[in-house]
């Protein structure tokens, strides 16, 4: 099992891309070279004893071996958000990466070594992953602590009163 | 603070009767979602954006949705790392020692303070003997808890509690519960899984969240809030 079997990449398989209100000829992964990206985010502190924390944006290769996806040479690091406080808004730091990341779905040109010739390379993303504070940030969600703490469903808390 | 009970029908004061089924959750799809999310956008006064967030937890359209390739909420996933081993394993043991937001007086849980220790001290003891392969040593979780890292925390679920948490809770099935745990998590962790083994581990973590909300029942109900 991999990304690969999931659902939500076989969905994407046969999907046109859309682009604003465009919809794009080309379907999505038709092309064995089509690239499948992921994207993650987390604060850290980059001193000890020191509560500040920078942000640093991540994008992962899925077409590399599942072995290879994660190791330090095969990450691509887009962004360092500065800190020293958690991104009031994140968005407006991952825009560039969003206008890349559009130019990349639409195709770009590059070289094929072994046919030699140029050809367009797509690339997608399909996830984005994170603990739980970087995730609703993400996804403009209240996060954990809110009435309804889930991303993926509609549960609902009650209040505890505090001993 | 809030609490999500999987039956809100024990609540001292239910005001409405809402019960989940751990296999039947009702799930968020894309379009509902961005439906919601623009709701959210579409009234333009501060305390009426404020109430729409709070009903659906969601605040507003994120710049994500412009890609098409991206699934409202089905692509945006937690790291293994922060939800098991630095939250779930972690609360587990604050519950164990005492500590969780002290509100664990009297409950039957809670080991000895003394049994703790030695728990703790075993554990670092033991994991000098296993092979620097399988991961990090670990030092004394009753004393060094918050220096362990993830890694710490894993060798020391997988490898070591199994043992020494052995016949030192107040009851039994707290022992077994941890262990059903410590099973489901060796089979998220291999290589590879199969379809079935995904079932499997679905209705592990289902049964188990199941069982949690049975060990630990009085404890929550007794301070809710009507």
């Amino acid at each position: 099992m991999d990304i690969f079997d999931g659902l939500h990449y076989r969905m994407l398989l046969g999907e046109c891309i859309v682009v604003g209100d465009q919809h794009l000829a080309h379907h999505y992964f038709l092309d064995d070279r089509d690239i499948t990206l992921s994207f993650t985010t987390d604060g850290f502190a980059p001193f000890k004893k020191w509560k500040h924390t920078m942000w640093i944006l991540l994008v992962f290769n899925y077409n590399l071996p599942p072995d290879e996806h994660f190791q330090k040479d095969n990450i691509l690091c887009v962004g360092i958000i500065p800190g020293p406080k958690k991104p009031h808004d994140a968005d407006s730091f991952i825009y560039p990466l969003m206008q890349e990341l559009l130019k990349l779905s639409t195709g770009r040109s590059a070289y094929d070594a072994l046919s030699c010739s140029v050809f367009a390379l797509l690339a997608y993303l399909i996830t984005a992953f994170g603990d739980i504070p970087a995730v609703s940030m993400l996804m403009h969600m209240k996060g954990h602590n809110a009435l309804h703490p889930c991303q993926m469903c509609g549960i609902q808390g009650i209040r505890i009163l505090d001993s | 603070m809030l609490y999500v009970p999987l039956s809100h029908c024990n609540h001292p004061m239910p005001t409405d009767v809402i019960k989940y089924h751990t296999e039947r959750l009702p799930l968020q799809e894309h379009n509902g979602f961005m439906v919601q999310a623009k709701a959210v956008e579409s009234v333009h006064m501060e305390k009426q954006q404020e109430e729409l967030a709070k009903a659906s937890g969601i605040k507003g359209v994120p710049l994500l949705s412009t890609l098409s390739s991206l699934r409202f909420p089905q692509s945006f996933l937690y790291n293994f790392m922060h939800l098991v081993w630095e939250n779930l394993i972690l609360n587990l043991v604050l519950f164990w020692s005492g500590c969780f937001k002290g509100m664990d007086k009297g409950q039957p849980y809670v080991l000895d303070p003394h049994i703790w220790q030695v728990i703790g001290s075993t554990s670092a003891e033991a994991s000098k003997m296993i092979p620097s392969s399988f991961g990090a040593s670990i030092p004394d979780p009753a004393k060094d808890g918050s220096y362990f890292t993830s890694s710490m925390w894993s060798v020391w679920s997988l490898f070591i509690t199994p043992t020494v948490l052995q016949g030192h809770f107040p009851k039994e099935r707290y022992y077994k519960h941890f262990c059903s745990l410590v099973r489901i998590l060796n089979l998220c962790l291999q290589f590879q899984i199969s379809n079935e083994k995904i079932n499997e581990i679905e209705l592990g973590i289902c049964q188990w969240v199941v069982d949690y909300k049975q060990c630990i029942p009085l404890f929550h109900f007794r301070k809710f809030e009507g």
